[in-house]
């Protein structure tokens, strides 16, 4: 695909974070990701980490500052606009994610059948691929209630790298104990990269296992004061 | 998790809540009662409470009127008759002592003193023995001579004389006793007494006519008393003599204080000015010395006698009604001119409750008894509406009764009727049953379970949740994850648990199935026949109190109408009971009905081929059916590279390979293949017949690898992460050109079972659908999950725990 290097995949400019539950004084955030770069991002409350999602992927407007994605500040579009700019992002989470009225391989196929138009079979096919990458046999039939935990946080994992998505956010506190996955979050990260994506991944602790093996180009946590360099502990 | 799993939701999201298609019966129209009816039957009690209320208020306070005017007339009665009867007794108390005096006046005949002492001081002498009202005598002239006859202690007259006739006055006293016989004569010429100076003398003389002193104390007997003295004058107008008594009003006195006015009601008699004469009191005194006046009425100490006596000066005599700290005062104060020929007044001064209190105490205590009256009729009135309002509850709880029990009786009717659908689509019947049964329990959802044939697994036929308003079915509850739930059901007893993880029987279920749904509570009816479980039917979150009830009748019923289906139905030949019969009869499963169960596969197989324009009939001889493959993945190289103590061979993998070798030439099967860090194992025959055999050679091969390296890793004390995957399916095989020649086998089933492997649980044997299918019989396994693959669609997963 055509890769533009000079153009932010994100840019979080003088973003506040407002209403934080355990600090007094509002986050400022300044992040710029670019293609084929990885943020790992250690946020300790994670209310804090859903509204910094939240901003990233345009779900809400910052009160402060301007969120950019691909060069294009979120606040510009209308809400109509903002879906369609979503398809491009990828998200691996669990809230929100899993309708009740259809089953989890519905569910992940849903985005790309509805933004690409996609053949069944052939996202079938990349889906599957990316499922036994996250040690899943195939691709889980049953509905959220009946499906086991473990594999709907695996299921997480193929949806939000399915198809070729410019940005990729992580953000799913169960994934980040599931050392088992370590090795396959970062083969999917890298993957990623290698299509001229870029990861933004949100995490309670830089230690998460399931990030062992993810070489991040930028190391943030979430202080009193905003996003500040860090460093990971091995 | 899991030990059950949703794969075939299938109700139409836009299905609504119905029980459908069935005609209702006709019901007698009920005309529903008007707002106005209701209101008017509902009011009418209220209403009558009200009326009688009215009535009686009304009634209370015209009685209490009434008694109260009448007691006011009898009131004033009484304090008339008071009146008239103090005068009289004034006037029988006063008239007397008049005629004495008027008698001694005559007697005296305008003489001075000494002209006149030898008639009157006799005649004075014996009169005043029997005038007990008169305690003295007085006779005086113009020359200051004075004659005193006095009442002493004894019971006897005293007289005392003075003579002014020489140039100092002469006092005599003259002491007798009570027979009238002198005692003693004694003078005391220290007594300057000048009766010429007495108000009873200066009185007389000035008006001329019978003159009435104030009240005042009687110096000699100490008590309250008045003196009435008449002038005689002569023809030329030449005074004579004065002469007058002092008689004493102890016992006038004594008369008010017994009349009985009221409880608390006094009378006075009072002169002209105000001043009191007579006053109710043993020891009441009119003033401190004789020279001093009686007091007036605001002078008693008295505050409702203070305000009478400004009333009465204000308005005059008569009859008023004094206002005094919330209590009306009747004051009465009638002239006794014309009876006594005094100018005094009776006064009466009396509260007026003393007269009409009894009215209000009467009122009061007939209040109250119309008040219980009124409780009574309020009570009673209550009782009737709430009794007609539970006969409201009741015939409306009746007629949803039997509303209920139609659409029971309809639903049962077309289940029993209905019959499980033949081509296995859709069971409305059962669905309606289910929406049914959920709405008569107020529960979230219900399901009905069938026994598989094997009598391992519930499967869930439909289930109906009433949240969503959808059914699901598939589900699966195994025996090896609820054990003590399918031993509970076998005795056919319900199971209601308000809190089924608190329940040993329903423990398992809330953790494997209820929990990740949010139900907490569940209620179980077994479905038997003939003693023999066949399925059972889930109520699950039930609202309990009065549904309670109906809800174990209907389960009840509905699990009867159930076990009457099953039994009437052909039972499903179990996929393993059938394998296991085929193996035994030695007939072939893999063409029979044991392949349906394969069919998808195939399907997908053949559809996979013809896109690379492949045929399977093409490739008849490089194609095995049936063949059962086993793939165990060894453990990451880096964990096995090392010699663990007590080892002898170079390296634990060494160890591992030569460990498996010797299991595998043991174990029967047809094929090994180690390459890298998999081996593949397979076991199959030219005789597709002997599938099942093939199956249980690779499982039971399988489950003695998996012990192996279960007891290497505890000899070594290191952890040997593998897992294994069986897969019975079609493969290719090929032939290496060797001497002899050797077979290699590849794709289809050992694809899968590598996918299975690498994708199982360390220390696990993952085992696919079909795999489960044909080992059903024979070892435990527990569900995985459903998963879509590519190779084969839709598909379960099992884990194989061990042998039955």
């Amino acid at each position: 695909m055509a890769v533009r290097p000079s153009r932010m995949v994100l840019s979080l400019q003088g973003v506040t974070l407002p209403e934080r539950q355990h600090s007094s004084s509002p986050a400022r955030l300044d992040l710029e990701l670019p293609r084929r770069s990885v943020a790992l991002v250690e946020v300790d409350d994670e209310a804090d980490a859903v509204a910094m999602v939240d901003l990233c992927v345009g779900m809400t407007d910052p009160s402060a500052g301007h969120v950019r994605f691909l060069g294009v500040d979120w606040a510009s579009r209308t809400p109509r606009e903002r879906m369609n700019r979503r398809r491009r992002i990828g998200a691996v989470m669990q809230t929100d994610v899993w309708p009740a009225h259809m089953s989890v391989l519905d569910s992940i196929l849903l985005a790309g059948a509805y933004h690409f138009n996609r053949g069944r079979d052939e996202m079938i096919e990349d889906a599957t691929e990316l499922a036994r990458l996250f040690v899943l046999p195939g691709l889980p039939t049953g509905r959220r209630e009946t499906t086991p935990r473990r594999a709907l946080v695996r299921a997480a994992c193929v949806r939000g790298f399915l198809g070729t998505p410019d940005l990729v956010v992580v953000q799913d506190p169960v994934l980040e104990q599931a050392a088992e996955l370590a090795v396959p979050m970062a083969q999917a990260i890298s993957t990623a990269k290698d299509r001229g994506g870029a990861v933004l991944w949100i995490t309670a602790s830089l230690a998460a296992r399931a990030a062992e093996f993810v070489e991040p180009e930028q190391v943030l946590r979430l202080g009193e004061q905003g996003l500040v360099r860090a460093r990971r502990g091995r | 998790m899991a030990g059950w799993s949703l794969f075939a939701p299938r109700a139409p999201a836009d299905k609504a809540l119905s029980l459908t298609p069935s005609t209702p019966a006709p019901r007698p129209e009920v005309r529903p009662e008007s707002g106005f009816h209701r209101t008017l039957r509902h009011g009418l009690p209220v209403v009558g409470v009200v009326v009688v209320v009215v009535l009686v208020a009304s009634i209370a306070y015209f009685v209490y009127d009434s008694n109260r005017r009448g007691a006011v007339v009898l009131g004033n009665d009484l304090v008339t008759s008071i009146d008239r009867r103090v005068a009289l007794q004034m006037q029988a108390y006063l008239a007397p002592p008049e005629q004495f005096l008027e008698l001694a006046d005559a007697t005296a005949a305008g003489r001075g003193v000494f002209a006149g002492l030898d008639s009157v001081e006799p005649f004075v002498l014996r009169g005043m023995g029997a005038m007990r009202a008169v305690v003295g005598f007085s006779y005086g002239d113009p020359q200051g001579n004075f004659l005193y006859v006095v009442r002493n202690a004894n019971g006897g007259l005293d007289s005392k004389l003075i003579d002014r006739r020489g140039e100092k006055p002469k006092i005599t006293w003259t002491k007798r006793d009570a027979e009238g016989k002198v005692i003693k004569v004694e003078e005391d010429n220290t007594d300057e007494f000048d009766p010429r100076t007495r108000p009873w003398y200066q009185g007389a003389v000035t008006t001329k006519k019978p003159f009435w002193s104030d009240t005042y104390l009687f110096y000699t007997v100490k008590k309250p008393g008045i003196t009435f003295s008449i002038p005689h004058f002569d023809q030329d107008g030449k005074l004579g003599n004065v002469i007058g008594i002092d008689i004493e009003l102890a016992s006038l006195d004594d008369f008010l204080k017994h009349i009985d006015i009221g409880h608390s009601g006094q009378a006075l008699i009072v002169d002209r000015n105000w001043r009191v004469v007579a006053y109710p009191s043993d020891n009441w005194l009119p003033a401190s010395g004789p020279d001093q006046k009686a007091p007036m009425l605001d002078e008693l100490g008295d505050p409702v006698l203070a305000r009478a006596y400004n009333l009465l000066r204000m308005r005059g005599p008569g009859r008023q009604v004094l206002d005094f700290a919330n209590e009306r005062i009747i004051v009465s104060s009638e002239p006794m001119k014309m009876l006594t020929g005094r100018d005094w007044s009776a006064l009466i001064v009396v509260p007026e409750t003393d007269f009409i209190g009894f009215v209000s105490d009467s009122a009061l205590a007939a209040l109250v008894m119309s008040v219980l009256v009124v409780l009574t009729v309020a009570g009673l009135s209550g009782l009737l509406a709430w009794r007609n309002l539970l006969a409201e509850r009741r015939a409306a709880a009746a007629a949803s009764r039997q509303q209920a029990l139609e659409l029971r009786s309809r639903t049962f009717v077309e289940l029993a009727r209905a019959g499980p659908p033949s081509d296995g689509g859709t069971d409305e019947s059962l669905e309606a049953a289910l929406e049914t049964a959920t709405g008569d329990c107020a529960a979230k959802r219900v399901a009905v379970w069938r026994l598989s044939p094997d009598r391992t697994t519930l499967v869930c036929e439909d289930c109906f949740d009433r949240t969503a308003n959808d059914h699901t079915s598939g589900m699966e509850l195994h025996r090896d994850q609820l054990p003590d739930l399918f031993a509970s059901l076998g005795s056919g007893e319900p199971i209601d648990a308000a809190d089924a993880s608190q329940d040993r029987r329903t423990e398992d279920l809330a953790r494997v199935y209820l929990k990740q749904l949010q139900i907490q509570g569940v209620y179980i009816m077994p479905i038997m026949s003939n003693g023999r479980l066949m399925g059972m039917v889930t109520v699950e979150d039930p609202q309990r109190g009065e549904h309670t009830t109906s809800m174990t009748t209907f389960c009840d019923a509905l699990s009867a109408v159930l076990a009457l289906r099953y039994t009437a139905a052909a039972p499903p030949e179990p996929v393993a009971v059938r394998a296991a019969a085929a193996a035994a009869a030695g007939t072939s499963t893999v063409g029979g009905t044991v392949a349906e169960g394969f069919a998808e596969r195939q399907s997908r197989l053949e559809h996979a081929l013809m896109q690379h324009d492949v045929a399977l009939e093409d490739l008849d001889e490089a194609v095995i059916d049936g063949a059962a493959i086993a793939v165990l993945k060894l453990p990451a190289w880096t964990t096995v590279a090392k010699r663990p103590a007590g080892c002898e061979e170079r390296t634990a993998m060494d160890a591992i390979v030569d460990e498996l070798r010797r299991t595998i030439e043991q174990s029967g099967l047809s094929y090994a293949a180690l390459l890298d860090d998999q081996i593949v194992l397979a076991a199959f025959s030219p005789d597709k017949a002997a599938a099942i055999a093939s199956a249980r050679c690779v499982a039971t091969a399988v489950l003695d690898l998996r012990d192996r390296l279960l007891e290497l890793e505890e000899r070594w004390s290191i952890s040997l992460d593998f897992s294994v995957a069986i897969d019975i399916g079609t493969v290719m095989a090929s032939t290496v050109g060797t001497e002899p020649p050797l077979r290699h086998v590849w794709g289809g089933s050992v694809g899968i079972a590598r996918v299975l492997a690498s994708t199982s649980a360390r220390r696990t044997i993952g085992a696919s659908e079909t795999a489960y299918e044909l080992l059903a019989d024979r070892f435990l396994f527990r569900p995985r999950g459903s998963y879509f693959l590519p190779e084969t669609g839709n598909m379960r997963t099992f884990v194989m725990l061990g042998r039955i």
